[in-house]
């Protein structure tokens, strides 16, 4: 089945029921995750009158990129699109700075305290603070209504730092300091021009996750970004747009429609999606050689 | 050994930490209370004409995340700051308040201290709970006479009658023009295509064969979703003259009145209308309005409510799946028992609920005061309700309406709900004279194209109604135990309502009985005694 890498591949074998079952399982499983997708995109295409009725599945009715045009034409949403790329870009630099200066150093057999410190990192797994108490500490560092409040208090996460501080210690072997050291090297001489270029496979990695995790993020924007709505993230906007719309009850008078059309709705998922989905192939590489490193040992 | 040393110091430095963590937070958010006492200082200095120094007033504005619009900055937010804020020396800022997130926004903007002066809500019950966690404060009626006198003229008597909470004046509220544009559809096609007539459907006995005939010709069911949340179900199967102890005991908007007999009948003909498959096999599935539209839309129901308006899409949206669909609008009577009358609920005749938040000083709060005295004045009103003359609309038809330029794009284009979010401060709905002209005005807001007879017809059954609307009882103190149990009541009450409902007709008695009993042990009988309490003690607005 798996084709394993050193050893020379057994000479081509039959199609058989094994392979068919697990081919359908696969197919399965990708299109419990493609579908979805695929339906947004087609409601995103379609004519509201055939949305609203549910008629579109996996290809747009009544075809027109109508939506796409509003979505282009409203500056608060590229503003918000604009809002969220400068943040998952400041997030994610200053996660993996912040995530490397405490991994190197503890990835380190002879850093002593090692094991309190990375104790300490590994309690915040564990336990947090709750929400209230980070809402109130948010505030009183002034930080309510600001892009920092989206950016710092996630930029260091211990699960994180904990994969790149094994990943450094299992790849960058003590003797390649060592020798970095005879040749006069210091600490961040070593980090910046050994560790890191040896390390490319598990930056991207953390970053995509950083990146990811933050690009897709809303609840934080939620609660923290009140007043200005300059500042909206997309994820927060699309958030609004979707959820605000819908009302079960009103105890007023309205003159008019109130809710979003549906196929708006879908085409700004299909907006917001689009740019993360972007960065997944420029990282692949690095996804399939992270994987393969320590998988044979030297 | 060492190991086992140095985690134990780590354990030690970590709690101390939490500790003082504690410690720091204490004294900041406590001492809120500092600033709320209105310390006369003596002398009461007059602000009418504006302050001397700069003052920020923060009005709170729905966020309806309407596609293209900003509610906090936009044409009209600085119009008003140039034309009320210069003028008096204050900086009008606009907080949004996200539409279905209003309550929880509130909360989180009042502990962050960063709430607008203004705390407001449509329903009575939450603006209670408000008063509750005292986050208002009391009002002194001649301070809002003296500095919106306009306003104050047109209100007081509301604001008096119904603004008071435990003896003290804690409310403010918008007017309320007496008009609604709830509207039930009818599929009048199929009511003619089984041989009947919209207007044979005089009963719910009616309504019932009707729908068998549906049925058996193979059209559709009736429309059905999911009630929860809001419970305004039973007015139908109540009995006439109503009881006012009663009214005053079961009805709320928030808790269903499970165990009356008006709610058996209600549960018996929805057990007959769902075993007998005339309506929507899968009503417990349509838990928001879209999807109980979806499938009217597509035409497998055969009935659907919604507030009409002149931009709704739904009748275009029927003709394009259905092109033979013709609509009418479905008569009140259609869901009353023979020997009933269609009883309804009647909104109060206020608006906006508002208050004033505590923490404001004497300087913002006078600053509401002038804005909401500005706003009344007739031509502000109108500029924000219409916008400008040459731009939104080309001069006045005969009513003293403003004929609209459709497809108006300038900077000064209204929000998709004619900028209702700023004006809600001080009126519900735009008002033009009498009622009358009121009316004529509204009506073409509400009509859509080619659709006039359906909001004619609906302010028709409206008028024939109206004996029968009454609004909802007004305690004068907070009921403590509806904040309470509402939430698991509205959870049990889903779980026994469809269990009776979908259950066959003959377990029906056994079932609900079993079901009363539960609902009353969940918190019912404790919410039924405070209200009766409540009641006794006279503290209820008739």
């Amino acid at each position: 089945m798996a084709v394993s890498g050193t050893i020379r591949p057994a000479s081509r074998r039959r199609f058989d029921a094994w392979d068919v079952a697990i081919y359908t399982v696969i197919a399965l499983i990708s299109l419990v995750c493609l579908l979805p997708f695929v339906h947004v995109v087609a409601k995103s295409l379609s004519t509201d009158a055939f949305v609203i009725a549910n008629k579109v599945f996996l290809w747009p009715k009544g075809f027109t990129t109508e939506a796409y045009q509003k979505i282009f034409a409203d500056a608060s949403i590229l503003r918000s699109l604009y809002v969220s790329v400068f943040v998952t870009v400041t997030f994610t630099v200053l996660g993996m700075i912040i995530t490397t200066c405490a991994a190197y150093p503890l990835s380190r057999r002879n850093l002593k305290g090692g094991a309190v410190l990375t104790f300490i990192f590994m309690f915040t797994l564990y336990f947090g603070g709750g929400i209230i108490p980070e809402y109130i500490n948010i505030n009183n560092l002034g930080l309510l209504d600001t892009l920092w409040a989206l950016i710092l208090p996630g930029a260091f996460s211990a699960y994180n730092l904990l994969i790149m501080r094994t990943s450094l210690r299992s790849n960058i072997p003590d003797s390649l300091e060592e020798a970095a050291r005879i040749d006069g090297a210091g600490h961040f001489r070593i980090l910046w021009s050994i560790v890191l270029p040896l390390s490319k496979p598990i930056i991207a990695t953390l970053s995509l996750f950083y990146a990811v995790g933050r690009w897709n993020a809303y609840q934080d924007a939620l609660f923290y970004i009140k007043h200005a709505t300059e500042l909206r993230p997309l994820q927060l906007k699309l958030y609004y747009l979707v959820v605000q719309a819908s009302e079960s009850f009103q105890l007023e008078v309205s003159n008019v429609n109130l809710s979003n059309p549906e196929v708006l709705k879908a085409s700004v998922v299909v907006f917001a999606t689009v740019p993360i989905l972007l960065v997944y192939p420029f990282i692949q590489k690095y996804f399939v050689q992270g994987v393969m490193i320590g998988a044979v040992k030297e | 050994m060492k190991k086992q040393l140095i985690s134990m110091l780590a354990i030690v430095v970590l709690v101390l930490g939490v500790f003082a963590g504690c410690s720091g937070n204490n004294n900041s958010p406590s001492n809120s209370g500092a600033n709320t006492g209105n310390q006369g200082s003596g002398e009461e200095v007059d602000y009418r004409n504006g302050f001397p120094e700069r003052v920020t007033l923060e009005i709170p504005v729905y966020d309806r995340a309407f596609e293209g619009w900003n509610v906090a900055d936009n044409y009209y937010t600085r119009w008003i700051q140039q034309e009320f804020g210069e003028k008096y020396n204050i900086d009008v800022k606009f907080t949004p308040i996200g539409r279905s997130t209003e309550v929880q926004d509130y909360q989180q903007l009042l502990a962050s201290r960063k709430a607008p002066d203004i705390i407001m809500h449509y329903d009575m019950p939450q603006a209670l709970n408000y008063y509750s966690s005292e986050v208002m404060q009391p009002l002194d009626v001649e301070e809002i006479a003296y500095y919106a006198p306009t306003y104050w003229e047109k209100m007081k008597d509301t604001i008096e009658r119904y603004g008071q909470v435990d003896g003290q004046q804690m409310f403010f509220f918008a007017e309320r023009p007496n008009v609604s544009n709830w509207v039930s559809i009818i599929r009048k096609d199929w009511v003619e295509a089984v041989g009947m007539k919209v207007e044979d459907l005089t009963s719910l006995e009616k309504y019932n064969e009707m729908l068998e005939k549906w049925r058996d010709a193979g059209l559709g069911v009736a429309g059905g979703s999911l009630v929860r949340n809001v419970f305004n179900y039973s007015y139908a199967f109540r009995d006439w003259p109503l009881d006012p102890e009663q009214h005053a005991i079961y009805t709320d908007l928030s808790v269903a009145d499970f165990t009356t007999e008006a709610t058996e009948k209600w549960l018996r003909n929805l057990n007959y209308q769902y075993n007998n498959k005339l309506i929507d096999q899968e009503f417990y599935l349509r838990d928001d309005a879209n999807k109980v539209k979806a499938e009217f839309v597509a035409g497998r129901t055969g009935t659907y409510g919604e507030y009409i308006a002149s931009n709704t899409d739904i009748f275009e949206a029927v003709l394009k799946n259905n092109p033979e669909a013709e609509f009418a609008v479905l008569p009140p009577s259609a869901g009353v028992p023979e020997g009933g009358v269609p009883q309804g609920r009647l909104d109060w005749p206020f608006g906006m609920i508002m208050g004033i938040n505590h923490e404001s000083s004497d300087e913002e709060r006078i600053a509401v005061w002038l804005y909401l005295e500005w706003m009344s004045q007739p031509e502000n009103l109108f500029a924000l309700q219409n916008g400008f003359d040459g731009e939104n609309y080309n001069g006045l038809d005969e009513n003293g309406v403003p004929i609209k330029v459709a497809d108006y794009n300038g900077e000064a284009k209204l929000s998709p709900n004619n900028n209702k979010d700023y004006w809600c401060l001080v009126v519900e709905s735009p008002v033009y004279g009498s009622e009358e002209e009121t009316i004529q005005a509204l009506k073409s807001f509400w009509s859509p194209p080619g659709y006039e007879y359906i909001v004619e017809d609906m302010l028709k059954y409206r008028e024939q109604q109206m004996p029968y609307l009454y609004p909802d009882p007004l305690f004068t103190v907070p009921i403590e135990s509806v904040s309470k149990y509402k939430a698991d009541l509205n959870n049990l009450f889903q779980e026994l309502y469809l269990d009776i409902v979908m259950s066959s007709p003959d377990q029906f008695d056994a079932k609900y009985e079993a079901a009363k009993k539960k609902f009353l042990d969940a918190g019912y009988q404790k919410i039924l005694d405070e209200k009766k309490a409540a009641y006794d003690a006279g503290n209820i607005i008739n």
